[in-house]
């Protein structure tokens, strides 16, 4: 029996191993489908990472190296190559690879950390040919960092997701064109950071309110048309540039991968696609913690660190019975119409010997604005800010106090002259 | 000399070469892909029509009718995915309750067996998610769903395991008729056959041109579907298909044996090698789904595709000798229903051919085809696959639970192999809801492997559907 098992090796879920191990339980196992840990970081060959955690400027597999020399060092069990099929609610794990074949384990906690996927091209539905050389981004990454294949020579990039951004530098630095970055929405969907330094700097156009109309080819990509849309992103005829390309890559948003979840009966936020969890990273099911981009997808790695790591601390305490039975009475976190989503969903009583950072996103691009905290006795806090957009995640730290004699608490944004 | 070349290897194609390789004949199949099932047969709705539907008294009626009973002894011999879930024609008004009672007396005129018609209470027990408002329905227990490209492959594995040949990346440019025997040729390599057998669906024209035969006309009508998640699949239970009205037969929306939803497809002209979806095209399905399912939803679709069905002008199948040409066989103009009557055709074939040619049968016909799906296994069952072969071990596609195994299985059958795609219509990797973005590069990393070929060669599809352009800069 392990105190902890944690269901993924990227950042996710090394930061929750170690942080597991640190708080007190002593058998901690990881379990990883790849042949290595590190998760999507491995491929994520440029720099970036670790400028909030470590003060330091690491590229991926650095940043994954830190923590996996950590899990060396904490005497943590790791099963790599395998591949969790089953979870049952009263925490029993079945996983199999080609070593021990079929494993059934069971833990008094378990942490999910699995990552998520990329949208793929048909839950967008572009029309035209079905024809190789449509890929998403971190697909063309693997192939390119990873095996030292190229994906194309002319490329278009579909979505300006930072996968999408950071792919079309590098497929430049390997001798590609790349003619154009497309995006329907009216702002990038990207960092601000990776707009500048991987389209601007390499004088990629940047096409917003513009979209794929046709893919046309008959065995591989030949030519594609883009077309301009209006505000409600309708198809403005007439609008329509054709490219000659015979790659296109979709950056197209990220899914979190909770198959395994539901099979452990975790109750699932429509908005996040992840798990409703508790301020101690708990989900519905007692003992069940997630954490990373499985339960809300992440702009920043260190952003991912810091939760794990939060996840495994609560996870641990709940394997050495330290916990708080979760039947106790909660505070619901509301957002306003404003806001997509938050984690976590809410905040049990119990449990309030700490401020609360709370996460969340905006649903729109606003400018100078107030970001507001309620609580039902009308006590508020204000933050002001120069602008809010729907691809930087948003990070408040709420105070204690503000959660005490209330069961509500309601995010909103403001703008300016409202 | 071989004693009956087939030129195709689609459903029809496949079935033909199936029975066929039960005689004591030399057989070889050509086809100009790299692979089997990759016109019509891999793009369609992958029903077991009941029969009702077809003219009376037609070659359609006949063979759909006999195919919908023979194809199950055949999907239980060669290990096929087919469900019998039933289908249903859902109605609203008089008029639809008109042409339901029309095409329930077609069907019982043309021997369909199982079928009756249902009030709204009857209809609503059976698909209780169906949107309010509809009346009646025509209910036809024997239709079915099946995975028609496995049914295809199927039938040329088991041919092959019995003798014949196939010979892929074989496109016929010539025919040369002689006294009693023809030459087949793709430009560089000859082929002499006493028979042939012209089963190549939407290129069946060009083929007989080259004998100049064809004395019949086709047109090209283009469907197109959305792929839905598996999550979507409990909505519906049978295939469900709208009454028809002037204005067109509607979408038809069925479950799949794969446990996704599919929902299409749209009726265009175009021509014989169309295959793009349109922004039209799909805006008609959009239209139409939530009028009928109002919890289906379109952003849950993984792949749209579309298939074009080639129709002759008789609206009819056309299944004869030629009259110019002896021993030349011409299977043509093979529309819907021509899946649930593929197997039901090949034995009009067989009819046609023993005429003039004594057929004897072989004493021994491997009949068999068993394939491993892990994830269909109980836990004892998988605990001993693995412990056999520590393949099974390794989960390669972590959408569909498709292990390593399986996949060197699908490379180790009987047709030869290169295409992603392949391999995703042997054992179902890519099929699930990232479509290959994570294990695309694992099944090719595998294929070159096993093949021992260079990754670069590996193509997601058909021939020029090339993946790896070149290779990067290696750091210099």
């Amino acid at each position: 029996m392990y105190d902890v098992i944690v269901v993924g090796g990227g950042p996710a879920g090394l930061g929750s191993a170690i942080s597991a191990k640190q708080n007190g339980a002593k058998k901690v196992l990881i379990i990883e489908r790849d042949n290595v840990l590190g998760g999507i970081l491995n491929q994520c060959i440029h720099n970036g990472f670790g400028l909030h955690y470590f003060n330091e400027e690491l590229c991926g597999p650095e940043y994954a190296d830190r923590f996996i020399k950590m899990v060396k060092e904490n005497d943590i069990e790791i099963l790599l190559d395998t591949m969790v099929i089953e979870i049952s609610d009263n925490k029993e794990i079945v996983a199999i690879n080609n070593q021990q074949g079929y494993l059934k384990l069971a833990a008094k906690s378990i942490v999910l950390a699995m990552g998520c996927r990329e949208r793929a091209a048909g839950a967008i539905s572009i029309p035209g040919n079905r024809c190789a050389g449509i890929m998403s981004a971190g697909s063309a990454q693997y192939f390119i960092n990873k095996q030292g294949y190229m994906v194309g020579k002319k490329v278009v990039i579909l979505g300006s997701g930072d996968i999408g951004l950071i792919m079309a530098r590098r497929l430049v630095l390997e001798g590609a064109q790349v003619l154009a970055c497309v995006e329907i929405m009216p702002y990038s969907n990207g960092l601000v950071r990776n707009v500048v330094q991987c389209l601007n700097d390499f004088d990629i156009p940047l096409l917003l309110s513009h979209t794929i109309t046709k893919i046309i080819g008959k065995n591989r990509v030949e030519k594609i048309i883009v077309s301009k849309v209006d505000e409600n992103r309708n198809v403005i005829i007439g609008s329509e540039i054709e490219f000659d390309c015979d790659t296109v890559l979709l950056s197209v948003g990220l899914i979190p991968e909770n198959e395994l979840s539901k099979k452990a009966n975790v109750d699932i936020d429509k908005r996040t696609n992840g798990a409703i969890v508790y301020d101690n990273m708990e989900t519905s099911v007692s003992g069940i913690f997630s954490c990373g981009n499985v339960l809300h997808v992440h702009d920043l790695v260190d952003h991912v660190t810091l939760e794990s790591l939060q996840a495994g601390k609560y996870a641990a305490l709940y394997a050495m019975n330290q916990t708080i039975n979760s039947e106790n009475k909660t505070i619901s976190l509301k957002v306003d119409a404003n806001i997509g989503y938050c984690v976590p969903q809410k905040v049990r009583l119990t449990n309030l010997n700490e401020d609360k950072k709370i996460s969340f996103r905006v649903k729109k691009k606003f400018d100078s604005c107030t970001i507001i905290i309620t609580n039902a006795n009308n006590q508020e806090i204000k933050i002001n800010k120069p602008y809010l957009l729907p691809c930087e995640m948003q990070q408040v730290m709420i105070k204690k106090e503000l959660f005490e004699n209330c069961d509500e608490i309601l995010i909103s944004i403001k703008e300016k002259g409202e | 000399m071989f004693d009956v070349v087939i030129i195709g290897s689609g459903v029809v194609g496949a079935s033909i070469a199936y029975e066929l390789s039960k005689y004591k004949l030399n057989i070889c199949v050509v086809e100009k892909e790299n692979d089997v099932s990759l016109g019509a047969s891999r793009a369609n709705s992958g029903i077991i029509h009941g029969g009702y539907d077809c003219v009376e008294n037609s070659l359609m009626a006949k063979l759909n009718v006999e195919g919908n009973i023979l194809v199950h002894q055949i999907c239980k011999d060669l290990d096929v995915p087919l469900k019998n879930i039933g289908s249903l024609v859902i109605g609203k008004n008089d008029e639809d309750k008109q042409v339901i009672n029309d095409l329930y007396n077609r069907g019982i005129n043309n021997n369909v067996k199982g079928i009756k018609i249902i009030d709204s209470k009857q209809l609503y027990q059976l698909e209780p998610n169906l949107n309010e408002g509809f009346t009646c329905a025509l209910y036809c227990e024997s239709a079915s769903i099946i995975s028609p490209w496995e049914l295809c492959i199927a039938q040329i594995e088991c041919a092959i395991n019995n003798g014949c040949k196939l010979n892929l990346n074989y496109e016929v440019t010539e025919i040369v008729a002689h006294n009693n025997y023809y030459t087949v040729s793709n430009g560089e390599n000859s082929i002499d056959t006493k028979m042939i057998i012209n089963a190549s669906g939407a290129g069946s024209i060009k083929i007989d041109e080259l004998l100049d035969e064809c004395d019949y006309q086709c047109k090209y009508v283009k469907g197109e579907y959305y792929l839905l998640d598996k999550n979507q699949s409990s909505i519906v239970n049978h295939v469900i298909f709208q009454t028809p009205n002037k204005n067109g037969k509607g979408i038809l929306i069925t479950p799949t044996v794969h446990n996704n939803l599919l929902v299409g497809p749209t009726a265009t002209n175009t021509t014989s090698d169309d295959t793009s979806v349109s922004s039209d095209g799909l805006q008609i399905i959009a239209k139409q789904v939530n009028n009928i399912y109002k919890d289906i939803n379109l952003r849950e679709n993984i792949r749209n595709f579309a298939g074009v069905r080639v129709r002759s002008l008789k609206k009819d199948f056309i299944i004869k000798e030629s009259t110019k040409n002896k021993n030349y066989f011409i299977v043509a103009g093979i529309a819907s229903p021509g899946l649930s009557a593929s197997v039901a055709i090949a034995k009009k074939v067989v009819e046609l051919v023993s005429v003039n040619n004594q057929l004897q049968q072989k004493e021994t016909f491997i009949n068999t085809r068993k394939v491993i799906r892990f994830n269909e296994l109980s836990e004892n069952e998988k605990i001993d696959l693995i412990n056999k072969d520590k393949n099974y071990g390794r989960i390669v596609c972590r959408c569909e639970n498709i292990s390593e195994g399986e996949i060197i299985n699908a490379l180790n059958g009987p047709i030869s192999i290169s295409s992603i795609d392949a391999i995703k219509r042997r054992c179902n990797t890519g099929m699930g809801r990232c479509q290959g973005g994570f294990c695309g590069v694992k099944v090719m990393e595998i294929i070159a492997k096993h093949q021992n070929i260079a990754i670069e060669n590996i193509t997601a599809d058909k021939k020029g559907s090339y993946i790896i352009s070149n290779v990067t800069k290696k750091g210099v």
